[in-house]
């Protein structure tokens, strides 16, 4: 079946109405830590990884943080 | 681990080496250091038995938080600067540049610490004891720690024992240096001379700081290197068992010889150096069968090296050698040849390399 732009405004109408659900659920959450926030949190947590030796070095000069310095034999 | 700058490298290129020297047979090997390339510690390390023996996740939060304490001292001046061993890159060990780098293939860790012993081999500098047997085990000398505590003592036994070291003990030295870690103690461990009587440590006991002296027993060095999937070790078609103290006096062979009975006849593993020649191999092994004694290897009954006749062919023979045993062959003493062979992928890149 071929959509026709009808049926992509519609979807476009879908998708619109389903964003503003989530934020506002998001931010109805009682804790104020909606799904939304919580992800974003998540996301900020996690963990970054330099894959490079001497931009560790610059990192750790401009944040004064030590290195921890991993060495994987296998990726 | 938000206190740290956190890197991960999975490939050697370019990679200095000679700061970052450690035991390049670990899968996985860390270092906490600051923006002026001090090593503070090392994190890693391992056992014959396991990769994971000495790591955890609580042994690895005292270590970060050490490194962290470290980073501390060094801020205010506290901790002197130490010196930075000279650089060097796997780019200047020709046969991986030669192998590897030039074809653009990334060079992993194990590659390191293959590539210079047979670049060691290849010059006859090989030093066996130290590079085929790069990270003694500390339990040999009695050393059991109690790992989630890091470098607090479990269970002293053996040599450590001996020495005066106790259950709760904390190694907070090692030949005068400091050590943090499982892998700082392992490292300088690795280090020491095969021939030493004695290593100096200092532990904490309940606060109280004491110096033991630890004496080696013989080949103390000794591990199973099963693991270290590459090796320049020669391979031998035969196993044997080293004969009792008693069995070599019935036999009037040295006491600290290192006369021992034929256990097993073994075919190659994998494909070997002999492989193109069937015939003789299938000779070889119809001549030495279980029950025989070999007396000597060259002529040479015992050595300072070794009472294991296994280890002292192949830490004094290379991988393909020819060599003549002396037997007991049912009880008449007998002189036999005897081939060694090289596992074919360590061959094959030494026949590139040549």
């Amino acid at each position: 079946m071929q959509m026709t732009l009808k049926d992509y405004k519609l979807l476009a109408l879908l998708l619109v109405v389903a964003l503003l659900a989530v934020a506002y659920f998001d931010n109805q959450n009682a804790s104020g830590m909606g799904v939304l926030t919580q992800a974003r949190d998540a996301a900020s947590n996690r963990l970054v990884w330099l894959d490079n030796y001497q931009a560790a070095i610059k990192e750790s000069k401009a944040t004064g943080k030590p290195i921890f310095l991993e060495f994987r034999c296998a990726p | 681990m938000e206190k740290f700058v956190l890197a991960r490298i999975v490939a050697m290129n370019g990679i200095d080496i000679g700061l970052f020297d450690y035991d390049r047979h670990n899968a996985l090997y860390f270092f906490i250091l600051n923006a002026d390339e001090q090593i503070y510690l090392r994190y890693g390390g391992r056992d014959a038995e396991n990769a994971t023996t000495y790591l955890n996740l609580q042994s690895l939060e005292l270590a970060l938080r050490a490194g962290l304490d470290r980073d501390e001292l060094y801020k205010q001046g506290k901790l002197a600067k130490q010196p930075r061993p000279a650089p060097f890159y796997p780019e200047q060990i020709t046969p991986l540049k030669r192998n590897e780098i030039d074809r653009n293939h990334c060079v992993e860790c194990h590659m390191i610490g293959d590539y210079l012993a047979q670049e060691a081999e290849l010059a006859g500098k090989l030093d066996r004891p130290r590079m085929l047997y790069p990270s003694p085990d500390l339990k040999t000398i009695g050393i059991n720690l109690d790992v989630p505590k890091g470098l607090v003592i479990e269970k002293a036994e053996g040599a450590a024992a001996k020495a005066g070291m106790q259950t709760g003990d904390k190694i907070t030295e090692f030949g005068g240096a400091n050590v943090l870690t499982f892998g700082d103690l392992q490292y300088r461990y690795g280090k020491t001379d095969r021939n030493a009587h004695r290593i100096e440590l200092t532990i904490d006991r309940a606060g109280e700081r004491k110096p033991l002296s630890v004496e080696l027993p013989a080949e103390w060095w000794v591990t199973d290197t099963s693991y270290r999937f590459w090796s320049v070790e020669p391979m031998l078609y035969f196993t044997t068992r080293p004969l009792t103290a008693e069995q070599k006096r019935g036999l009037n062979l040295p006491v600290r010889g290192f006369a021992s009975e034929v256990v097993e006849i073994v075919p190659p593993a994998g494909p070997s150096s002999v492989g193109s020649d069937p015939s003789r191999m299938l000779e070889q092994m119809q001549i030495l069968k279980p029950g025989d004694i070999i007396t000597g290897v060259e002529g040479v009954q015992e050595s300072g090296l070794t009472q294991n006749v296994e280890r002292y062919i192949k830490l004094t023979e290379k991988a393909g050698d020819s060599i003549t045993l002396d037997l007991l062959h049912d009880g008449k003493p007998r002189q036999i040849k005897q081939n060694t062979y090289r596992l074919f992928y360590r061959k094959r890149m030494l026949s590139r390399n040549k």
